[in-house]
């Protein structure tokens, strides 16, 4: 008897483990986070390997919003995240300059880069308040979509003394890694050529707070 | 032969290779004993320009581009995440040495023709 009791706790705490997909803090229910960052700390940051010298840039225009229901956040999570193609920068004016211009990203006719998203999947908890899992989601990107996976990281904190100071509210941090390849979105003509890569390495580190 | 009559060659011909050698050393001995003090002094500074950008560039460490702003990691104290901060500073790159060694040959160029020896000595 006694050793199918410990059976059964440890299916149970096996079960709870890996079925967990959300996160264990003070806050229940659903909540909406607002990523729109005033102080420009929000981030995406995009790197190509060249032949003459790698690219690394930025991107500091985010905003969108995502909800989801604290003790379900795989099944539940919704939003989207959105990218001005403006606030693109790569250290060197005339760069972004082209960057943005026709021949690429044409910043005026495609103003937004879009992440929608569609689904989590494998999600791992770290900690109560810390979730590992790969995102499914639209990213849209000079008029064409396409469907990525990103690795994502998505850590709760419950509102503080250390936390008011960076937003009021609860704070939802979000990290994902994805690539990108530049002429699946149309970005491939003979002035790009070989001199950026095809493929871009896409991070993205963001702050959103549920009172903003 | 007028040009190698300026040059005030005199030179037998052993052989093809030999006689090529002659001539190239005769053209550069010429080239620079030829030069008035005027042009040695533009062709001075304009190779002391040159090295000097090429020594600044090595020193803000071999860029290819010039740029006037990098990023700084940071690390975020609430998440423990690294950010990325652009701050404003100067790198000389490849492009600024290589801009201001054309400005300086063509300019060296220009003073060094219009400060020429009219009349060249036989």
């Amino acid at each position: 008897m006694k050793r199918i009791i410990n059976i059964f706790l440890g299916v149970l705490i096996l079960s709870t483990t890996m079925f967990a997909q959300g996160f264990k803090v003070k806050a229940t229910g659903t909540q909406t986070f607002n990523f729109e960052d005033k102080n420009g700390r929000n981030q995406v940051t995009f790197f190509s390997a060249t032949p003459l010298e790698d690219i690394t840039g930025t991107a500091n225009g985010i905003m969108g919003t995502v909800a989801f229901d604290v003790a379900n956040f795989a099944k539940t999570l919704k939003g989207n995240l959105i990218v001005k193609v403006s606030s693109m920068n790569t250290g060197i004016e005339l760069r972004n300059q082209h960057m943005k211009g026709a021949n690429w990203l044409n910043a005026e006719k495609f103003p937004e880069i879009v992440f929608t998203i569609k689904e989590v999947m494998n999600v791992k908890q770290v900690d109560n308040n810390k979730l590992e899992f790969k995102i499914k989601g639209d990213f849209a990107m000079h008029g064409i979509t396409k469907e990525v996976i990103a690795d994502g990281e998505a850590t709760y904190l419950d509102e503080n003394e250390q936390t008011q100071r960076r937003a009021p509210g609860d704070l939802l941090g979000v990290r994902a890694k994805f690539n990108v390849k530049l002429s699946d979105y149309g970005v491939n003509n003979q002035i790009i050529g070989n001199k950026v890569a095809d493929n871009i390495e896409v991070s993205v580190n963001i702050v959103g707070s549920n009172k903003n | 032969m007028p040009k190698l009559k300026h040059l005030g060659m005199r030179f037998n011909l052993v052989n093809d290779d030999s006689a090529f050698f002659v001539l190239e050393n005769r053209i550069k001995s010429n080239f620079i004993t030829n030069m008035n003090k005027n042009q040695k002094l533009f062709l001075s500074i304009g190779l002391i320009v040159i090295s000097a950008s090429f020594i600044v560039w090595a020193i803000f460490g071999f860029e290819i581009f010039t740029k006037t702003q990098v990023l700084v990691e940071t690390k975020d104290e609430l998440f423990g995440w690294s950010e990325k901060k652009w701050i404003d500073k100067f790198i000389w790159g490849l492009d600024l040495t290589l801009l201001i060694s054309g400005i300086t040959i063509l300019l060296g160029g220009i003073l060094m023709y219009f400060f020429r020896n009219r009349k060249i000595s036989p």
